[in-house]
């Protein structure tokens, strides 16, 4: 058998709050609510992603691999346009949205945006548990 | 008439009342399934500049020449209020997201999954706490 990331919804959303709102914008801040990663403007709720919760699906039971990727990826990109949306700059950068990037190897989720090779922003990588 | 026919034909009669029922419940509460067999609604080939328009707003897709599929919804009248959306690829859900303002995002190309239903389900409750849902028909076969 092929080990397997183990992390359970709240504590990936977890994560993930805490690595982008290190990074957020002044007047932002981004929270775990339970699954959910919420986004906030000057105090006000913008919204939030539910995605965190693809772990728990039949298919993120099955290959909780590529649901812990699609989890991120989708995550990074909500959270994106939260900021540039709320802001109506472009975020991270000053010109066009990069794509959100994620590559998970080795029990590793690493994270970006824009070109792997030359990255505008890169978040703090999680270190996942295996079994 | 005889008394067991009047009987099965009553219950024929409530278990049809109950299919309908059950179909009501299933629109209203935006919870359709995507998969191709499972309804009668002919699903078109994704392509740009596809909308689903409703009473009170519409969703609107458009697959692009990079292979992302952007999708964004509205309300003819409000916008804010409570919008809760969710994407899927067939019976997977690829995105799920509550916010403040109508929604838009944009769906990779990794999560769309050749010969599987593209399917909206979007979910509007204004400043007024009138609720609408989307048309079930939202969505469209990836090409």
């Amino acid at each position: 058998m092929t080990p397997q990331p183990v992390v359970s919804s709240p504590d990936l959303a977890a994560e993930l709050a805490i690595r982008l709102n290190e990074v957020a914008p002044d007047g932002f801040t981004v929270i775990a609510e339970h699954t959910y990663v919420a986004v906030r403007h000057n105090g006000e709720f913008i919204g939030r992603s539910g995605a965190a919760e693809f772990l728990e699906s039949i298919e993120g039971i099955q290959n909780p691999t590529e649901a812990i990727e699609r989890a991120a990826r989708v995550i990074l990109d909500t959270v994106q346009d939260y900021f540039s949306d709320a802001s109506t700059e472009p975020w991270p950068g000053t010109r066009d949205q990069p794509n959100p990037g994620i590559r998970l190897r080795n029990d590793r989720l690493e994270m970006w945006f824009g070109d792997q090779d030359n990255p505008v922003l890169k978040l703090r990588p999680l270190d996942l548990a295996t079994s | 008439m005889s008394r067991r026919r009047r009987t099965l034909r009553r219950v024929a009669v409530l278990a049809s009342a109950l299919v309908v029922s059950l179909g009501g419940v299933l629109v209203d509460s935006g919870t359709a399934s995507a998969d191709p067999l499972d309804g009668p609604t002919f699903w078109k080939k994704c392509t740009s500049n596809m909308r689903w328009p409703g009473n009170t707003g519409w969703v609107a897709a458009d697959l692009l020449p990079n292979g992302f599929v952007f999708w964004t919804a509205r309300d003819y009248l409000d916008n804010n209020g409570v919008w809760v959306a969710d994407v899927f690829v067939g019976r997977t859900r690829v995105d799920h997201k509550e916010q403040s303002y109508n929604p838009h995002a944009r769906i990779s190309p990794v999560d769309l999954r050749s010969g599987y239903i593209l399917h909206f389900v979007i979910q509007h409750t204004d400043t007024k706490g009138n609720k609408s849902f989307s048309d079930p028909a939202a969505g469209c076969l990836i090409p």
